[in-house]
Formats: C-alpha cells, sequence, structure tokens
C-alpha cells in the first residue's frame, strides 16, 4: 500500500511504490521500474504519430520518434532493466513501424539489443510492429502483476494498463499546475503515457470511473527531477 | 497618466522623460488635477518620488506572496521584455518568481520569496539584477525557451493551418488525439532551429513584444542610479500596475514547489498532525 509511503520505509520523493506487493519505482521521466525483476515499463509511446498525421495530410514536424527514443534511451542507460515491456500503442498506426525511418530503427535496435523486449498490443498497434525483434502479447502475466494495454473495469489486483494517458491537476496558492502522472491506488495502476506527442486526460475524467478504490487513489504527478505524490481529494479538473 | 483611444501604443521617449520630470518636480504637481497631485503628494509621504533620472524599485508583501514594483516609464513592450529577462534572474537567485505584469509606465514582479530581503542582504544586488548584460545571453536563452514565444508560434502555426483554434464552448473530445503547438515547438527548436515557422515567430515576437534597443537605452541610462524601497505595504503609485495583475505567468521551479507544497499537505494528513 502507498497510503503513507513513510511508513513502508519509502522516502518522500523517492517515487517508490507498491503494486499488488511488488516494489516499483515511478521515474520522473514516465516509466515503471520494478528492480527486483529488473523489469522497466512503459507505455503509448506512439512512435511515428507525426508521420502518421502527415499521411492524412496534418503536417507535423516529424521529430517526434526521435525525441521520444532519446528520453528512452536515458531512461534504460540509468535502470540497466533486463526485460522492456511496451505497454502498447507504441507505435501509432499499424505501419508506423514499417515507416520509421532507418536511423531511428538503427536507435531502437540497439535500445533492444542484449535485452528481453515484449511489445503488449494495443488498439493503435493491434498487430506485431513490422519487421522488428521482440515478443508481441495481448496480455502479459508476470507474478501477481497483468500487463495489457487497456485497463478493464473490476480487473483483478496487479493490472498494470495505460492507454488513458494520465494527468492531474493541482491547484495550489491560486495557481493550477497540470501534470502527467502515474494512477494508482495500490492495487492497480495506469501509466503515463511515454511519447513526445501525447497528451494526457485528466484522472478526474469519467474514463477512469470504476477502475479505482478511490479512498486509497495517488496520483504520482511528474516532476522535473521527481514525482510528486497527490492524494485524489487534492485533485481538480 | 497619458493615455490615448486605444491605449497600446508605447509611450514616446519624449513624453516618457516628460512624465518622468513631472513627478520628480512637485511645482509642476499643480497643474494636475486635484486628485492626481494628493496621489503623487501620498506617494512622496508613504514611499518616494523618484528623481527625473532615477529609477525607483518598490518592494512589498501582500497576501503570501512577495512583490516587486519598478517604475522605468519605458512603454508596455519594454517593460514586457525587461518583466521576461528578469525573472530569469530572479528564478536563478532562487526567488521563485510566479508572473509579472507590464503596463505603460511600471513593472511589478510577483514571487514566493521575499526579494526586499534579497535585494537587502547583498545577495542579489539591484545593481546585478538590472545589469545591461541581461541584453545579452540572457536574452537569446529566454527566446530560445520562452513561454511567451510559444504563445507566438502558436498564433504562427494556426495561420499555418498546422494546429486549429478551440473555440469557447467547444469541448475536448475524450482523450487528446490533437497535438498542442508547445509540443511542436519544442520538437521543431530540438530538430529544425532555422524551420521557416520559427523563424515567423522570432520576427513576430521581435517586432510585437520585445522593443530591445528602448529597453538598453533604459539600463543604461539608470546605471547606478536604482533607488530601492523596501515598504510594509503596496504605495499609492503601486495601485494602477497591481490592478492589471493575473495576466503573465512564469513558468519553472515555482511549479515544482507548489506540487512538493501539496505532497507536504499529505503526508501531515498522514501522519495525523
Amino acid at each position: 500500500m502507498n497510503v503513507a509511503p513513510e511508513r513502508h520505509g519509502f522516502t518522500r520523493g523517492s517515487g517508490m511504490i507498491a503494486i499488488a506487493g511488488e516494489v516499483a519505482l515511478c521515474d520522473p521521466r514516465g516509466a515503471l521500474f520494478f528492480p527486483d525483476m529488473r523489469l522497466l515499463v512503459v507505455s503509448d509511446l506512439h512512435l511515428e504519430k507525426g508521420s502518421a498525421f502527415a499521411r492524412r495530410g496534418r503536417l507535423l514536424p516529424p521529430y517526434d520518434t526521435g525525441a521520444t527514443l532519446d528520453l528512452l534511451d536515458t531512461v534504460i542507460a540509468d535502470h540497466r532493466p533486463a526485460t522492456v515491456i511496451s505497454l502498447g500503442d507504441s507505435f501509432h498506426d499499424g505501419f508506423g513501424a514499417e515507416r520509421m525511418p532507418s536511423i531511428y530503427r538503427d536507435r531502437l535496435l540497439s535500445l533492444m539489443a542484449g535485452r528481453e523486449w515484449i511489445w503488449v498490443a494495443g488498439n493503435h498497434d493491434p498487430d506485431a510492429p513490422a519487421d522488428l525483434p521482440g515478443v508481441v502479447a495481448g496480455e502479459l502475466a508476470l507474478g501477481d502483476l497483468r500487463f495489457r494495454h487497456e485497463p478493464l473495469a473490476g480487473a483483478e489486483p496487479g493490472e498494470i494498463a495505460g492507454h488513458l494517458h494520465p494527468g492531474a491537476v493541482v491547484v495550489q496558492r491560486g495557481r493550477a499546475v497540470r501534470r502527467r502522472c502515474f494512477a494508482t491506488d495500490g492495487e492497480r495502476l495506469v501509466m503515463p503515457a511515454f511519447g513526445a506527442y501525447t497528451g494526457s486526460l485528466n484522472v478526474l475524467d469519467k474514463a477512469y470511473q470504476g477502475l479505482f478504490r478511490w479512498e486509497r487513489f495517488f496520483a504520482h504527478m511528474l516532476g522535473t527531477n521527481r514525482v510528486y505524490t497527490v492524494a485524489h481529494h487534492r485533485l481538480r479538473r | 497618466m497619458p493615455v490615448y483611444a486605444g491605449g497600446k501604443f508605447p509611450l514616446s521617449t519624449y513624453l516618457a522623460a516628460e512624465v518622468r520630470s513631472m513627478l520628480a518636480d512637485s511645482e509642476r504637481w499643480r497643474k494636475l488635477p486635484e486628485q492626481v497631485a494628493d496621489w503623487l503628494a501620498i506617494q512622496s509621504e508613504k514611499s518616494v518620488l523618484p528623481k527625473a533620472g532615477d529609477l525607483l524599485v518598490e518592494t512589498f508583501p501582500r497576501g503570501n506572496r512577495h512583490y516587486m514594483v519598478a517604475y522605468p516609464f519605458e512603454g508596455r513592450l519594454a517593460h514586457q521584455t525587461l518583466g521576461m529577462l528578469l525573472t530569469r534572474r530572479l528564478e536563478r537567485a532562487g526567488a521563485h518568481p510566479l508572473g509579472f505584469v507590464a503596463t505603460d509606465y511600471a513593472l511589478a514582479i510577483w514571487a514566493h520569496s521575499d526579494m526586499g530581503a534579497l535585494f537587502r542582504s547583498g545577495e542579489l544586488p539591484l545593481s546585478a539584477l538590472f545589469d545591461e548584460d541581461m541584453l545579452g545571453d540572457d536574452l537569446d536563452a529566454w527566446l530560445a525557451e520562452s513561454w511567451l514565444l510559444k504563445r507566438t508560434f502558436r498564433a504562427c502555426a494556426v495561420i499555418a493551418g498546422l494546429i486549429e483554434k478551440r473555440h469557447p464552448g467547444q469541448e475536448k473530445t475524450g482523450r487528446q488525439v490533437t497535438v498542442s503547438a508547445d509540443l511542436i515547438y519544442d520538437v521543431l527548436r530540438t530538430h529544425d532551429p532555422d524551420h521557416i515557422l520559427l523563424r515567423a515567430t522570432r520576427a513576430d515576437a521581435a517586432a510585437g513584444l520585445l522593443d530591445v534597443s528602448r529597453l538598453a537605452d533604459m539600463l543604461s541610462r539608470i546605471r547606478g542610479r536604482i533607488m530601492h524601497k523596501d515598504l510594509d505595504r503596496i504605495s499609492p503609485l503601486a495601485v494602477p500596475v497591481m490592478l492589471e495583475i493575473g495576466k503573465e505567468r512564469v513558468k519553472g521551479d515555482a511549479d515544482e514547489m507548489l506540487l512538493s507544497e501539496v505532497e507536504e499537505d499529505l503526508v501531515h494528513e498522514a501522519m495525523g498532525d
């Protein structure tokens, strides 16, 4: 439980939480790391979102993939995971991996080298990414943890999901601060979106109804160098 | 204060000099309407009125914030640029500036920390804060990451058809599939700094927002002539600019500090304090 992190030996601001009994670290860059399993989880990379829009006539700058990979590179370099789970919507559409320029493909391949890599299928990318190594899974179970892209209402404890792009707003001293966040009640967790072109949806939106026990809910909001843990009753729309 | 219909043109340099000399010379107040003369008299009693060539800087607390008001009388654009550069420096000095507002004759900055104490203790001398070197690196660095530039970029991006403007009443639907102009701006700045939209943004900003040359003249004029008045409360001269507050905000460490405060509350609750 992460009700009072200090009581469980976690120091404030360390980003350490427990999900269904597993200890995890909320990295302020938007990735979740399980030190015991050397497992890194990222969600909603939305690679090639810029070029996906371009295909439909909206010419957004096509550099988002590079920005996302740069960030992923720093996270992987810091945690050196043995396994990486990309929790769905890794590519913005089914042709993203095909369309990805070779410089980015090579960078992604070098990030994948020497570690196990699992692509969980998302609604944007239900099929395996073309020509890329790694295992493709619709859903994944590791111990008591369940990894799937879309959170299910009333799912079992231990579910780690993405899809919703959670964000949180607090108002303090008359000022609103909005950040992407890890959304969790200690039993299940929804990951923030990792991609450079991804927005966020307030955790108080009705899309989150039925997912959490709100009295135990915390938003771990992404700060510059650390995450900030905020209880449900302090959040605003 | 001179006001024109529309009120958006900055004071001319001549007019600004005339206003400054009028304020400095109590003999000339008699020609002003009675209320204005009274207002100035109360100002000289509660605080001080600057000599014609001097820059008056007042600091005072109000609510749970600390305010600094400077009266350069150089027009709104130059003040706005000055406000952006000063808040950068204050941020670096650890004063946690929250925002600023510029009018034609004054500039107000508000912060979490007591700026008056910083100036008094010599930790951040006013002469250093207002040093002309801010127009070098600080201006360049500010231009590179400015949220004001981002706002100008948004206008350019809308004109280019890159993004659509949301209108009041049009709700966001579901997850945000739209791409915010800020994200595009950051990506372009990193990968294509010479992009035509960024060039257009810089050109728009230089013309519309900066007035750098006038600011440079002002900074050299006031060197060694800054008068600091640390007050317990707002001065009469500060009232008009304080009424404008709520227009601009600074993004930076202050946001992180607010998040930290909210988190602190949570710890107290959890511990039953």
